[in-house]
């Protein structure tokens, strides 16, 4: 396996963002990580990039393993050697992502330069080509371009040659397509899931939307409140959700040729991090809870290469 | 408790978060009752001239010795308190309407109209404070009234600037439209929608701006610009007392160190003034 | 029946730069725009970027006046009107806008942001009837009465929206235009604010304008939908039909279904959306279209009906018989 999180727990202050994060992640495979506001799915990017200290939080307990190193006790010239190098980060805004005063060009070579330690020419020539890869028109003529000059995918896909200029192993994109317009999202998608096939790469898609881990992923974990509660292979899971969350989530989403009034929200609302009620995280929300569901957490219950954390699939383990 | 005195604590208690604020409140308000009740008070009169015991050291009969003319120090600083505090609240309080009003208008209508007043007020604030003041005084003459209208235009634009930018950032805020669209014109948007999210910060630097007119009255006090002799005023003290630093250092002592302690109680109240118009922090602690 | 809401040719140009050496630049965020809303319909505005929805949006609100054509409220021009004529209208059409955590003033409790409509309006009330008021509204929106003495910053994203469409409806208005209200949203919220409009439409008689960048919430929640590009209609399509329009298609081809048994190839178009600014001469839409031939760049095609719903504004339609492709 690529990746590895097992019950990964962090904190920040008195708070728990992620209370249990389990999933894995293997060469060539794109797992979509899912789940609405509060579900903390960027605070898992910033874990395996190891940014949390960065923003103040730290790894409480649990393991994130790649490619056999452990990151949770990896120092910070350690981490600083694998990001950008064998981990690369794509985020959402490309705005914010890139230096307003650097030519684009310029910001790739920058990559190539720091992980592959090529020399100046070389690291252009590179620049060029993968800026080739990426659709970008006239690669020659763009790289002395400006982020403002750019529009907004042609800048996500900036970011996504920055990416790959460290040849990286592992790839996390954090809702790279949220700020773009919806027919320059599918291409951008295309891209990424080209780009994976072809190189062998493994990809964590962070997105709110799934629609997306529908059409592009192969593996995919829903989170809630800082747990994974279910995790599967893309197909299983959209046929057969065993979690509330999931399958409510499945049916907010509206489809061509849906009947009208068919669309139902979940109840309630994502609890703040102080309020979170006892027991499972969902069980205010939820239509199928039951006594123990507020009392105890459920853990996860694998079988068959799909897990979920839910009491109705699995027998009651105390906090 | 009843509920009314319930209400004015949890009022009082909301504009003095903290200790330091608390206490500058207080503070000032015991030197603004001093200086409204100087005349009884002070224990001479601050005209009072008696040249056998001129530039005399502190005594049993004069707290704070005698000036170069025996007048009492301790009773024309008590009257002079009196100049200081109103030139400075009267000058920042004439400055903040003016300036909040013209801020406003200029921000929300902009265009040429904005360009031209503002040329007009940025000029005023090209000039240093003591130029114009010279300037005003030239032409009016000298007095508290010229110095009141030297500071006022001193930190008009000031406040202008503040608000205006404030205005213009704010009008283009989405709730601003849904006014718009209920049908509101631009008093009700001004007044009510844009005016209350400006003046917080406007009202601290009102407040800090107090401090720095004190000092302001005080430097053309000094000058001989403000309020004519025998008035007293903490500035001319200062002035006038500087000259015998060295022979009777008491008769500067107490007018300096009013002015600074009144500049440090002001702003650790305007501390805690801006605290108190933070809402969110007013939510927080219900 | 009249419709409630006839946009006539309607257009919007803005002007920007323009200086001492510099020639004037013209952006034209709507041209040319026509449709009718009939009473208790949902009309959906569809488009990407750049496409003119929210500028037509303020259009119909006469936030912003027209450069050309008319904008007829039951039959008044309110394009035309004064301000003080136009405010006691204002009433019958309100809006529910898209950023819940600017579109309220963050200074006002939620009875006062419920109740300014009925000060700006000049309508008086005592503070027993103001209270009903506030009551009712939150009740019609499904939030709890607490909420009146809240501030914005301490309710949710969801709990915000409803507030603003509890104030749109404080006046008791017949049409509604929403702008991309449920875009910031959570999808499980998004989809209970829906269900709250749909309920509320029934409840209360409305005609809504839906505007969104979502076309499958924009097929699911619509009647009707306009789909827009740089400043234009290029289609009208009628809920359940097939699109025309090779733009349209690619808008539905780029919805990504959540099943993973419908995996199709993604993209149709390539090239990305041209800026306003530029012009071209014939169809905007001409230098990404699959389908284009040598008279879209000449001429710019004009909408025409179909059948009775569903219009579309394409040459490459009008000439060939359409094979069954997409």
């Amino acid at each position: 396996m690529l990746l590895t999180i097992e019950h990964l727990k962090i904190g920040f202050g008195p708070y728990e963002p992620l209370s249990g994060v389990d999933l894995d992640l293997d060469k060539g495979e794109i797992l979509g990580l899912v789940g609405e506001s509060g579900s903390g799915k960027s605070m898992t990017a910033m874990s395996i990039m190891g940014l949390l200290p960065l923003m103040g939080g730290r790894v409480k307990s649990g393991s994130i393993r790649f490619d056999g190193v452990e990151l949770t006790t990896l120092d910070e010239p350690g981490y600083r050697a694998l990001r950008g190098g064998r981990i690369a980060l794509i985020t959402q805004n490309p705005m914010t992502s890139l230096d307003p005063v650097v030519r684009v060009g310029r910001q790739i070579d920058q990559v190539s330069q720091l992980h592959l330690h090529l020399d100046r020419q070389a690291a252009k020539a590179r620049s060029v080509e993968l800026m080739e890869r990426m659709r970008i028109p006239n690669p020659a003529l763009a790289y002395d371009l400006f982020p403002h000059q750019l529009s907004g995918g042609m800048r996500q896909r900036i970011v996504i040659a920055m990416a790959l200029a460290g040849d990286p192993d592992l790839l996390i994109a954090d809702e790279p397509t949220t700020a773009l317009d919806v027919t320059v999202q599918a291409q951008i998608i295309q891209l990424l899931v080209q780009l994976v096939r072809e190189r062998g790469l493994g990809l964590v898609l962070i997105t709110h939307d799934m629609g997306v881990v529908a059409q592009t992923c192969d593996r995919v974990a829903v989170m809630y409140c800082g747990q994974v509660i279910e995790y599967g292979p893309v197909a299983t899971i959209f046929d057969n959700p065993r979690h509330p969350y999931t399958s409510a989530l499945i049916g907010c989403i509206p489809r061509p040729g849906m009947l009208p009034r068919s669309l139902a929200g979940i109840p309630g609302m994502v609890p703040s991090a102080g309020n979170m009620p006892k027991g499972c995280r969902f069980n205010p929300r939820c239509n199928k809870v039951m006594d123990i569901c507020r009392q105890s957490i459920p853990l996860p219950m694998s079988e068959a290469g799909r897990s979920v954390s839910c009491f109705l699939h699995s027998p009651g383990q105390l906090p | 408790m009843t509920a009314l005195a319930a209400t004015v604590r949890s009022n009082i208690a909301a504009l003095m978060p903290t200790f330091s604020s608390a206490f500058s409140g207080v503070a000032l308000l015991i030197l603004i009752l001093i200086a409204c009740a100087a005349p009884w008070l002070a224990p001479y009169p601050y005209d009072l001239q008696n040249l056998s015991i001129a530039a005399q050291a502190p005594s049993a009969a004069h707290w704070f010795g005698t000036d170069e003319f025996g007048r009492d120090v301790l009773s024309r600083v008590i009257f002079g308190a009196r100049t200081s505090l109103s030139v400075s609240l009267v000058a920042i309080s004439l400055s903040v309407t003016v300036g909040i009003l013209i801020g406003a208008i200029c921000g929300y209508v902009g265009g040429r109209l904005d360009r031209i007043v503002m040329s007009i007020v940025d000029l005023t604030w090209s000039f240093p404070e003591i130029v114009l003041a010279l300037l005003i005084v030239a032409i009016i003459g000298p007095g508290s009234s010229s110095t009141v209208l030297a500071i006022s235009i001193a930190y008009l634009a000031q406040f202008t600037r503040l608000t205006r930018t404030q205005i213009k950032s704010l009008k283009r805020q989405t709730f601003v439209e849904a006014s718009l669209s209920l049908g509101a014109g631009p008093t009700h948007i001004i007044m009510r929608r844009l005016l209350p999210n400006v003046v917080a910060p406007v009202i601290v630097v009102a407040m800090l701006s107090t401090g720095n007119a004190i000092l302001l009255e005080a430097t053309l006090g000094f000058f001989g610009m403000g309020v004519q002799p025998p008035v007293p005023s903490w500035g001319a003290m200062l002035s006038t007392g500087s000259a015998q630093l060295f022979s009777a250092p008491w008769v500067i002592l107490l007018p300096g160190a009013l002015i600074a302690l009144s500049v440090i109680f002001i702003n650790l109240f305007g501390e805690g003034v801006l605290h108190a118009l933070d809402i969110k922090a007013q939510a927080r602690s219900h | 029946m009249k419709p409630i809401l006839s946009v006539r040719g309607v257009g919007r140009t803005f002007t920007s730069g323009g200086g001492f050496l510099k020639a004037r630049r013209h952006f034209r965020a709507v041209s040319d725009v026509s449709f009718d809303v009939q009473r208790g319909e949902v009309l959906g505005v569809v488009g990407e970027s750049g496409c003119g929805k929210s500028t037509l949006a303020r259009l119909i609100m006469r936030l912003l006046t027209p450069t050309t054509g008319e904008v007829l409220f039951d039959g008044t021009d309110i394009a035309s009107l004064s301000v003080r004529a136009l405010r006691p209208l204002r009433r019958h059409f309100q809006m529910v806008f898209q950023d819940p955590y600017s579109s309220i003033d963050p200074r006002q409790k939620v009875r006062d942001t419920l109740l300014e409509p009925f000060q700006v309006q000049g309508i008086p009330l005592t503070l027993a009837q103001a209270n009903a008021k506030v009551d009712a509204l939150l009740t019609m929106v499904a939030l709890p009465l607490h909420l009146a003495d809240s501030y914005q910053h301490q309710m949710s994203g969801g709990q915000k929206q409803r507030v603003g469409i509890a104030r749109a409806l404080a006046l008791d208005p017949s049409l509604i235009v929403l702008d991309e209200s449920t875009a910031s949203l959570d999808v499980s919220i998004q989809a209970q604010v829906i269900a709250l409009l749909q309920d509320l439409r029934d409840r209360l008689d409305l005609t809504y304008v839906f505007i969104s960048h979502d076309l499958a919430l924009v097929q699911y929640f619509c009647d009707r939908t306009l789909v827009m590009y740089l400043g234009r209609v290029v289609e009208v399509l009628p809920r359940g039909a097939t699109p025309i329009h090779p733009y349209t298609k690619a808008l539905m081809a780029s919805v990504l279904v959540p099943d993973p048994h419908q995996r199709h190839e993604i993209v149709r178009i390539t090239g990305e959306i041209p800026s306003g600014y530029d012009e071209p001469l014939g169809c905007a839409f001409a230098g990404r279209c699959p389908r284009v031939q040598p008279r879209c760049r000449e001429s710019l095609p004009i909408l025409r009906s179909q059948t009775d719903q569903h219009a579309v504004a394409c040459h490459v339609h009008e000439s060939t018989v359409l094979a069954p492709e997409f």
